[in-house]
């Protein structure tokens, strides 16, 4: 068994994906997300966090309905006047941003102390595993909600919260993987080469450890964005003013047996397929990295 | 073991009962108690929870009109004196008499209450002594002359003596301590805070039985959680009825929307309380070194900044009435010259640019999310209307009432929206907790969280107060309202519409109070 190139993996990755029409189709969906949030700026008619942009003159207006001044709303707009459509794509900025950042830094922290606690093993593994398996006994929800009403409201602050009750997936999976690796011949030459352990654990295992992460860290993502709209539809994710997806429809929900059902409806079947198609991709991966299944 | 079993089996019935079923009228409410003890705080929730178990010495009606409750009468002796006849056959809860001594004991214990978030302390403040004269007869005398004096004293919590003494607010809330027993309609017999509260009529009460016995009230904060329950069939009877639900519940011939005016004003209140404003800063965002809501131009500038109209039309589909002053139309001291300031943004810039704020300043909106209809959009289109008249809105925040509330009242608003609900004859008490200058001691300005401080307005309503005749009285506190709000002391929004609704044949007496009692529920006729 050879280190794997990164490259090598990430083509890897790409073309078992496109090899399936319908991970194909959901890798194509989550782009054109991601390029509608980098993008939302420029593709919104109006910014949605701009009080000065929006009128209570236009508010619960339906789809397809003009505004006081002429403009068109699309997906309507909300009880503020807001437009729909402007503020989804501003909110899937907002979710996919914390999603995103909170499932690299709980990658980067559940990898790291799962590689420690592989390397190291003894009392090192045995307190890291504990810990590990106590968070994966809490419901994550319960846990991220304790944390922001310990820490106040805020993005940074849902970010802390997401990465606290996820970053143990990854130790757990690095940790498995890092195992089997750590007892190849490979990694018993390194050490007679005498290199130093930082050089083994992130230069050789670590690059071994990746198929799996790569696909934990993609479902987590879907889980992060999924959490985080929990979190605001709760009313303790983030400010009402830049609301995410998930804040956008519990807004709407509070009017939705009113019968102004646009203000939920839109932005939870965005949130549904940006989540969907995420896990679709995600299932993909696991097939195709996983060296059982594949060789 | 006896009582481990009955526990079981309570927690057995309570699993397996369909709510609706368990009691005889089950009412969805909006808001909480804070405690069961009903002089631990003056808010409009714990009052009115207060009112299900408790006897006042003077009771409120529909129109905030002032009747004789446990005192079946009182006179005037002399300015300073009044004599107070108890009603003669009330029993508490317990069956024990309501004694002179209880009235008493009531009255010293009112702004005594530890940590007390809303004390009571102005409505006994004035107090000088109370003298038992028989078994039946209260004299109290005053330290100023106070021809509104009952509608003070009269609204303070009766409770037992010999039931509370020694026992702390939190007592009152488990029901085994027997401390929660009152003269009440109903007895207290449970409460799980966030969930649900249990009362049953009591039978030995004094005045009209109430329709219904055994009453559940569940307390559900979300708008459409609570009109939900009341279409899934899980409550009778809801309060807070959102405005954009009124048309639909109305079309509906399986349900009752039942509609008054409400003297509750919403406003938005201007922090003057310290030398720098919270969440007030410069262009640049830094904390501004002086507070600029200190001057009123300022205020006044806020104050035509907002479009109270298009409030009530957008954010409350029609369920407000624009005001600009604090008492309602209808309550004693309403000055009908007094109007809302129409919106006039050049006339707002300009004066801003006066008062040294050419570019204005950030500012940050603070509101509760579940206290009335729409405040947490309220906020947020007050945001808008003080972004279009020039000032930079750094934030729009709204929170759950229980830490709203606390924060605002410790001063940690620059800006907040707040309302004031009436339940007294005149705008008097209205005027007094509101804007009087904040005096703990003398019990005044209790919820004057601005701090807002004018001595000419505090000299004038005193001697509006202590006018014995009421049409003289009425045109004085006029006279005050016009002087006080050519000041701005707070930006007066509106005036609440309060909608319950309810399953077709019931319905609620409600009223200026807005007031969710179970005793005011009966069959529809």
């Amino acid at each position: 068994m050879i280190a794997l190139a990164p490259q090598g993996l990430l083509a890897r990755s790409i073309r078992g994906v496109v090899a399936s029409p319908k991970a194909a189709l959901a890798l194509a969906i989550c782009l054109l997300l991601v390029l509608a949030a980098i993008f939302a700026p420029i593709l919104a008619p109006q910014n949605p966090y701009d009080l000065m942009q929006i009128d209570l003159f236009d508010g619960k207006l339906p789809p397809l309905s003009r505004g006081y001044n002429g403009q068109l709303y699309l997906l309507g707009t909300d009880t503020q006047g807001r437009d729909m459509l402007s503020a989804m794509l501003y909110g899937l900025r907002t979710s996919l941003a914390v999603g995103v950042t909170a499932g690299v830094l709980a990658l980067a922290v559940g990898t790291s102390l799962g590689l420690l606690a592989a390397y190291a093993g003894g009392r090192v593994d045995a307190t890291i595993m504990r810990f590990v398996d106590l968070m994966l006994g809490f419901p994550t929800i319960l846990v991220a909600l304790m944390i922001l009403v310990v820490f106040g409201q805020g993005t940074g602050k849902v970010i802390l919260a997401l990465v606290f009750v996820q970053w143990a997936y990854f130790a757990r999976a690095v940790r498995a993987t890092a195992m089997v690796e750590a007892a190849k011949d490979y990694v018993e030459a390194a050490r007679c080469l005498g290199l130093s352990s930082p050089r083994i654990l992130f230069g050789h295992l670590l690059p071994n450890c990746l198929p799996p992460l790569i696909v934990i860290g993609t479902i987590q993502v879907a889980n992060a964005i999924a959490a985080e709209a929990t979190l605001s539809f709760l009313g303790i994710g983030l400010p009402i003013t830049e609301p995410s997806l998930g804040l956008l429809i519990a807004n709407g929900y509070q009017v939705l047996l009113a019968g102004t059902y646009w203000m939920s409806v839109y932005p939870g079947l965005l949130l549904l397929v940006l989540v969907f198609a995420i896990n679709i991709v995600g299932d993909r991966l696991r097939i195709v990295l996983n060296p059982r299944l594949s060789q | 073991m006896l009582h481990m079993k009955s526990v079981l089996l309570a927690g057995l019935l309570a699993t397996t009962a369909l709510p609706a079923l368990a009691a005889d009228l089950t009412i969805g409410r909006s808001n909480e108690p804070s405690s069961i003890d009903p002089q631990f705080s003056r808010t409009g929730n714990n009052q009115m929870t207060g009112d299900m178990i408790f006897g006042r010495l003077a009771e409120f009606d529909q129109n905030l009109q002032m009747k004789p409750n446990l005192a079946e009468s009182w006179t005037n002796i002399d300015p300073l004196t009044w004599e107070i006849k108890l009603r003669e056959g009330v029993t508490f809860h317990d069956g024990s008499p309501l004694t002179v001594e209880d009235v008493i004991y009531s009255i010293e214990r009112t702004d005594e209450v530890p940590n007390s978030p809303a004390p009571f302390t102005d409505m006994v403040s004035n107090v000088a002594s109370l003298e038992k004269v028989d078994d039946t007869t209260l004299r109290i005398t005053t330290n100023t002359p106070a021809p509104s004096f009952m509608e003070s004293i009269g609204r303070v919590f009766i409770i037992s003596k010999a039931a509370t003494e020694g026992k702390s607010s939190d007592d009152f809330a488990d029901a085994a301590t027997g401390a929660a027993i009152g003269t009440g309609p109903y007895r207290y017999v449970a409460w799980t805070p966030g969930e649900t509260m249990e009362l049953e009529a009591y039978d030995g009460f004094w005045g009209e039985m109430p329709e219904f016995k055994d009453v559940q009230i569940r307390f559900i904060s979300n708008d459409a959680a609570r009109v939900a329950a009341l279409l899934s069939g899980s409550v009778d009877l809801i309060d807070g009825v959102p405005p954009a639900d009124v048309p639909r519940l109305e079309a509906d011939d399986n349900y009752t929307v039942i509609s008054t005016p409400s003297g509750r004003v919403i406003y938005l209140g201007l922090s003057m309380r310290g030398d720098t404003a919270p969440g007030v800063t410069d262009t640049a965002g830094n904390l501004l070194s002086e507070n600029p809501f200190r001057d009123p131009r300022v205020r006044k500038a806020i104050s035509l900044m907002i479009d109270r109209q298009l409030i009530v039309d957008r954010i409350l589909g029609g369920s407000g009435i624009p005001a600009g002053q604090i008492a309602a139309p209808g309550l004693g001291g309403h000055a009908e010259d007094v109007t809302p300031d129409a919106p006039d943004v050049e006339q707002a810039k300009a004066l801003l640019a006066e008062a040294g704020y050419p570019e204005g300043f950030g500012i940050t909106v603070s509101s509760s999310n579940d206290r009335f209809p729409g405040d947490g959009d309220l906020a947020q289109a007050i945001g808008q209307m003080l972004a279009r008249g020039g000032l930079t809105v750094t934030g729009v925040e709204a929170l759950p009432y229980n830490v709203y509330s606390k924060a605002a009242t410790a001063g940690d608003y620059g800006a907040f929206v707040f309302s004031l609900g009436a339940s007294t004859p005149t705008s008097a008490t209205l005027l007094q907790s509101l804007l009087h200058s904040y005096d703990k001691e003398a019990g005044k300005g209790a919820f004057n969280r601005v701090r807002y401080s004018n001595p000419e307005f505090d000299a004038a309503l005193a001697e509006a107060m202590e006018e014995f005749d009421p049409e003289k009285q009425r045109a004085m506190l006029e006279d005050v309202t016009r002087m006080v709000f050519a000041d701005t002391p707070v930006v007066p929004l509106y005036w609440q519409k309060a909608h319950w609704a309810a399953k077709t044949g019931l319905t609620i007496d409600g009223g200026l109070s807005e007031d969710t009692l179970p005793q005011a529920v009966s069959s529809a006729k």
